[in-house]
């Protein structure tokens, strides 16, 4: 028998007959794919195709160790070492909570003017209305901090620390239905299957903690709504080990990750090792790189199994904390405990750390759906915001805040005194980032009178995805990656970076 | 132009490599024979024809090897032609001072005029000829004397009084060529037919025609070709040549498309952007303008490659390394959390001297959640450009922070959950670039804050 068989067969005699038959599949299977294999070598980075398991995980740099990208970067001093962005899916109403327009409560019910609409496509859900009623919104807006940022009723503790803040009011994107909008805002394309944000950030910069996943998606819980699919934190074409890890609510973030009953940690270490030795195998076969991600993934969840219930354990948190996120952190999955959790993530060396709010998608009854999802984020988000400050970390953790896009000035529905719907609206809307290297208090961009047009400094979401990746010291037109023939980018061909933006 | 396989390039290029070898080996012939000749020591003579003809036998093979090369093109002709006919003439002298050195011909008029003296002279007068000639094709005319002291300088450019005076070609594009161009488009190596040393010589183009369109950044050869990926074959400067500056690039589209891409458009004639007005005020000397004070504190220390051996150590002990900007040497140290306790915080005073080696390197520093004491900080007083410190969670007290005061850079401190009080506020204020200092949960009050007034840089952070 040849000796090289000898790693793969089993002690096992029934086994062993088996493993004969599979050997001549085996053999004609691998005379074929080879010439595969060998394109595909070539098509991959040679060193990644052809690289023993071993060596990729020994370049797995742990923490502690010397890191310098092998793709160049950073290009440029970053500002940015980590970012929580507060994704708020639906599309909030910009009307109701930062985009001030006094002048609309003058033309209460009037039909909204061709000029302004210029046409535009509705969504299937309001095109068919017989008139475009404006519906100025209810809500008390006032003037806050030294920037005098304008904001609602509905965000008592934001407006707190509007100084803080840099509002965007002119995003812009091309999306107006939720899925290709928020796939858009995460991954730069309505279309499934590019990698998002953090998965860019994640295979740009790597890993501050190697304990932690780079990248941790954070879902407020039971909130219904537009659902959300784990593309929007996803790899997209990038390898596999960069997509996001979606911590669960409540309270065992990560399932199967604590050991069964009676089985000891050693003998899983154990396993893991024979696992290990069996996947090189097969990789050093193969060369595909998804068997070493796959690799490292076993290796994380290994780690994990410490440094999660470490960092999700809330008890050394003191009382004041809970008390500036409010009481709902104290219950594991809110928004609130979410914010909490994402300070700690970041604390701990977590790059990219994500949350998703879902629920603002007010097509009817829309001042009391924004007040009640205000009421759900407000103080967690100041709280984060805060408490970033006081130890520290605001001036390298950007803070982003937004959803996929905003919603029209025009009532969906029937509009009265005191109700109103809002449908899509992706010609305009609000989003604010706040922290490293982002001017603090101020408002940028404007739009027109009903806050559908923007009249002054347009930030489409190539642009901001340009300015965040900038901020981490990256020139978003080199972070390439080459996939089905061309070098695919965040920003595809498009984005600017906003200067006017940055500190 | 005959096609030339890659494979003979590919040969070509050993070229440089090996033609060094004849070199050496010619000119420690003659070295030896004049030994002989001074100690009179007969054995050194026996080494004479080996060193001929290794000699002959590496210039033999450099002569093959650069006409291989010189099949690329690109080269002037009456040079490259000079450069192979010397080399072609060593060649054969130095086989010809073999066969008379190792006795295998004797040529009788020579036998009086000390054979191999003349002959080896004459053979390294040549050497040198050639050498000269390889030289100039490879850096270009004038590289040689360009810096030599009775050579008259080109007369700079007038100097300007201010910056819209500045026309933009002289002023700010030549240089840019001259610094990354010119090295293989010149007078008398012109890569692809393209000479950039003066005006005229770009104007007229390459052998694909002409490379700039004034006013049309999408027909200009050279536009394209400067702004191609890194990776491209066709990017220019080709790979392992420093590529033009962000800036550079944006210089040179300005000057083709606004400027019209000639030589006499001012700066004060043309709407300039930004980018290019405060580029071009730094490499005119004028003092940039529209530079904020955080912009001035952006200024980075010069680019030193690391030192590897000190990182890899000092990574062995725990620090985590990261390159801030890759390539610039100037890099983030962390200390992971609890990596310093009371028990072991001794060792670690010797561990911090290992740091020192990359002490200039060193912008970032994350210390926090680490037992550093007053003691172990002192050491990191030495690191004169940090920017960012962080020592939240730290044992550190007052006496500590006043021995940072050489900070001169510092521009962020991180004292959150310390045992500091207000009285280093006088010593944070001496520290000139200092703007943040993090002082929640210290003995520093909201009172003290306020006390600070409003007139000072230093901002105190403090929290709930």
């Amino acid at each position: 028998m040849c000796d090289g068989h000898d790693t793969l067969r089993s002690n096992n005699k029934d086994l062993q007959e088996v493993e004969k038959h599979w050997d001549r599949r085996h053999f004609l299977t691998k005379t074929s794919l080879g010439i595969g294999a060998l394109a595909l070598g070539s098509l991959l980075k040679t060193e990644k195709a052809f690289a023993k398991a071993g060596d990729v995980l020994a370049n797995n740099d742990p923490v502690g160790s010397f890191t310098r990208n092998k793709l160049g970067l950073p290009h440029h001093m970053p500002k940015a070492k980590r970012i929580v962005y507060l994704f708020q899916s639906g599309g909030p109403s910009q009307l109701d909570m930062f985009d001030y327009k006094p002048k609309l409560k003058d033309m209460f019910g009037q039909d909204l003017p061709p000029s302004v609409r210029q046409g535009q496509r509705l969504t299937g859900m309001s095109a068919q209305q017989s008139s475009f009623p404006i519906a100025p919104s209810i809500m008390d807006f006032k003037q806050y901090g030294e920037s005098r940022a304008w904001v609602s009723e509905l965000l008592p503790h934001t407006s707190k620390v509007v100084d803080d803040i840099c509002f965007i009011k002119s995003m812009q994107t091309e999306q107006i239905n939720h899925d290709p909008a928020i796939t858009f805002m995460q991954t730069g394309n309505q279309l499934p299957g590019r990698p998002s944000i953090g998965a860019w950030l994640s295979y740009g910069l790597g890993s501050d903690n190697e304990n932690l996943p780079t990248f941790i998606t954070l879902i407020t819980k039971g909130q219904g709504g537009q659902p959300l699919y784990s593309r929007l934190w996803g790899n997209g074409f990038l390898p596999t080990e960069h997509q996001g890890v979606q911590f669960r609510s409540g309270k065992d973030p990560v399932l199967y990750l604590s050991d069964p009953e009676n089985y000891d940690g050693n003998d899983r270490r154990k396993m893991l090792d024979y696992l290990g030795k069996l996947n090189t195998l097969q990789n050093d076969a193969y060369g595909d790189p998804e068997i070493v991600a796959r690799m490292k993934q076993y290796e994380m969840a290994f780690r994990m199994q410490t440094s999660v219930p470490e960092v999700t354990d809330m008890s050394d948190e003191p009382d004041y904390i809970f008390d500036m996120y409010g009481e709902d952190s104290r219950e594991p999955g809110t928004y609130a405990a979410n914010c909490l959790m994402a300070r700690k993530l970041l604390e701990k060396g977590v790059k990219f750390v994500q949350l998703y709010h879902q629920g603002w998608d007010q097509h009817i009854a829309c001042p009391g759906g924004v007040r009640n999802k205000c009421k759900q984020t407000d103080q967690g988000t100041a709280a984060l915001l805060q408490d970033l400050k006081q130890r520290g970390m605001l001036e390298d953790t950007l803070v982003v805040w937004g959803g996929e896009f905003g919603r029209t000035v025009y009532s969906q529905g029937q509009l009265t005194k005191d109700n109103y719907g809002r449908d899509h609206h992706p010609k305009a809307f609000t989003m604010w980032m706040a922290g490293a290297g982002v001017k603090k208090g101020i408002t940028y961009g404007e739009t027109d009178d009903f806050s559908y047009n923007v009249v002054k400094d347009p930030v489409h979401v190539h642009d901001f995805h340009a300015t965040l990746l900038h901020l981490f010291g990256i020139d978003h037109e080199r972070l390439t990656f080459k996939h089905q023939g061309r070098r695919f980018r965040l920003t595809d061909v498009h984005g600017n970076v906003v200067k006017d933006l940055l500190a | 132009m005959q096609e030339v396989s890659d494979f003979v390039l590919f040969l070509g290029r050993f070229h440089p490599l090996v033609v060094h070898l004849p070199i050496g080996f010619l000119l420690f012939a003659l070295i030896l024979e004049v030994a002989e000749r001074v100690t009179k020591n007969g054995a050194l003579s026996a080494a004479v024809p080996i060193a001929l003809l290794s000699g002959a036998i590496s210039a033999f093979l450099a002569c093959i090897l650069g006409y291989m090369l010189s099949l690329g093109g690109g080269y002037d002709e009456d040079m490259l032609n000079g450069h192979l006919w010397f080399g072609v003439f060593t060649t054969l002298t130095a086989f010809f001072a073999w066969l008379v050195k190792s006795d295998r011909l004797s040529v009788k008029f020579l036998q009086k005029a000390r054979p191999n003296m003349a002959l080896l002279t004459v053979m390294v007068v040549l050497l040198g000829i050639t050498g000269h000639y390889g030289g100039n094709l490879t850096h270009g005319e004038d590289y040689l004397v360009k810096y030599a002291p009775f050579r008259e300088k080109a007369e700079p450019l007038p100097k300007l009084a201010k910056l819209e005076d500045a026309t933009v070609y002289p002023y700010l594009v030549q240089p840019v060529f001259e610094a990354k161009c010119t090295g293989c488009h010149n007078a008398s190596k012109k890569k692809g037919g393209l000479a950039m040393h003066t005006f005229d010589a770009l104007i007229a183009g390459g052998e694909g025609g002409s490379v700039v369109t004034p006013g049309d950044l999408g027909n200009s050869e050279l536009v394209r070709r400067i702004s191609l990926p890194q990776d491209h074959d066709d990017v220019m400067p080709p790979e392992g040549k420093t590529p033009l500056t962000e800036q550079e690039t944006a210089l040179v589209k300005f000057w083709i498309e606004q400027a019209q891409g000639n030589q006499e458009a001012r700066l004060g004639d043309i709407e300039v952007p930004d980018e290019v007005r405060q580029f071009a005020a730094a490499q005119l000397g004028f003092a940039a303008e529209g530079g904020t004070a955080e912009g001035a504190g952006d200024e980075l220390p010069a680019a030193v490659p690391l030192n590897m051996e000190a990182v890899n150590q000092v990574v062995a002990l725990g620090f985590g390394v990261r390159e801030l900007v890759d390539g610039s040497g100037l890099v983030e140290i962390t200390l992971p959390d609890h990596s310093i306790s009371k028990a072991n915080i001794s060792e670690w005073e010797k561990h911090f001297e290992l740091l020192l080696p990359l002490k200039d390197q060193i912008l970032w520093m994350d210390l926090g959640g680490n037992a550093i004491n007053d003691n172990l900080l002192r050491k990191v007083s030495e690191f004169g450009n940090l920017r960012k410190l962080v020592l939240d969670n730290t044992d550190i007290t007052d006496e500590g922070i006043a021995n940072l005061v050489n900070l001169k850079n510092l521009e962020s401190l991180n004292l959150y959950n310390t045992q500091v009080s207000d009285h280093i506020v006088p010593a944070l204020a001496e520290m000139p670039k200092l703007k943040k200092v993090y002082v929640w949960r210290t003995k520093i009050t909201e009172d003290d804050i306020k006390g600070l007034g409003t007139d000072t840089k230093l901002e105190l952070i403090s929290g709930v």
